[in-house]
């Protein structure tokens, strides 16, 4: 048998036609559309609505140090941060790109995510390096006699 | 089974052979009877009962008839003769249900007997497959803009998500003379 007779008849033998095919593309296409509904409706979870329970973060922190602490729920991690200015900021500290915990880094006094070495500026929670797609959600901190609060989300 | 070479001195005529006198124990390799009332065994490719077509075995090298047919039964297509599993690769068939007696599969098969009804299929292939690329790229911008508390973009996005959905059904359905 010719090449060309064999390829003729394996061509005949497919299983999967370009019908079926385009009938997947267009299963595909309807699942992603799917998709982007769960996004609009609020299917996905994401950081801070504007309003949460305030909580208490710290009593103080000086210049340079920083705490980790959890808001608004059990399992938001946040974090706390006095700058070398004096300037007091919060951050979630869940990374942006894969979730991984953002960690303080007062020597060089960035906030890293060690997993794929994604650094934010603490001043603004802008992306300065690394993977991540976004800046880091704001954690609102009000400080007053008592201590240092936390009392909502960006 | 006795084996026996018609082009080889050992033939039924040949001197020496099993019909020569003297010789009884060279019958054996010549097709002659060993015993008194067998049958003698038949040439290479004739019929086995008359008014048979010859065995026509392309393998079968004319000069050496018993080479292949002593070998046919470690072939590793033997008892394939018929059955359309032969040749270079037997294992390339496509759902294992077709008739096996099918040998072929008839002349243009594999061809477009309507190339401009094929060409219009894989147009539409390529035109959905397009939307849908971007309706990847419109999910992942979306979902920035979801956690990035833009929701007039997520609402925009979500438009452009359907409105690709249904530009991607109608090129589907958009084929009056399609089967």
């Amino acid at each position: 048998m010719s090449d060309r007779a064999q390829l003729d008849r394996i061509r005949a033998d497919t299983p999967v036609t370009r019908r079926d095919y385009l009938r997947i593309l267009v299963t595909v296409s309807a699942g992603l559309a799917a998709g982007a509904v769960g996004v609009a409706v609020g299917l996905f979870r994401r950081h801070g609505g504007g309003t949460a329970a305030r909580a208490k973060v710290a009593d103080r922190l000086d210049p340079g140090q920083a705490v980790a602490f959890r808001y608004p729920g059990a399992d938001d991690r946040a974090v706390a941060i006095r700058l070398a200015d004096g300037r007091l900021v919060g951050w979630s500290a869940v990374c942006t790109h894969l979730a991984c915990a953002v960690l303080w880094r007062s020597e060089d006094g960035l906030l890293e995510c060690p997993c794929h070495d994604g650094v934010f500026d603490p001043a603004t929670g802008e992306v300065v390096a690394g993977p991540p797609p976004r800046p880091l959600p704001r954690v609102e901190l009000r400080e007053d006699g008592d201590g240092i609060w936390a009392v909502g989300t960006g | 089974m006795a084996i026996r070479d018609p082009a080889g001195p050992q033939g039924p005529d040949a001197p020496g052979g099993a019909g020569a006198p003297g010789a009884p124990e060279a019958s054996g390799r010549s097709g002659a009877p060993v015993h008194p009332g067998e049958p003698r065994e038949p040439a290479p490719g004739a019929p086995l009962h008359p008014g048979e077509p010859r065995d026509l075995d392309r393998d079968v090298d004319p000069a050496h008839p018993y080479r292949a047919r002593q070998l046919a039964p470690y072939r590793r297509d033997a008892g394939l003769h018929d059955s359309g599993l032969t040749g270079r690769y037997p294992g390339l068939r496509g759902s294992g249900s077709r008739d096996p007696r099918v040998r072929s599969p008839g002349p243009g098969a594999g061809a477009d007997a309507e190339p401009e009804r094929a060409s219009m299929l894989n147009a539409r292939i390529a035109i959905v497959a397009t939307i849908v690329v971007g309706q990847l790229w419109g999910l992942m911008v979306a979902l920035n803009a979801w956690q990035e508390h833009h929701n007039d973009q997520v609402v925009l996005l979500l438009g452009f998500q359907l409105l690709s959905f249904a530009v991607a059904v109608a090129v589907w359905r958009a084929a009056p003379r399609d089967r």
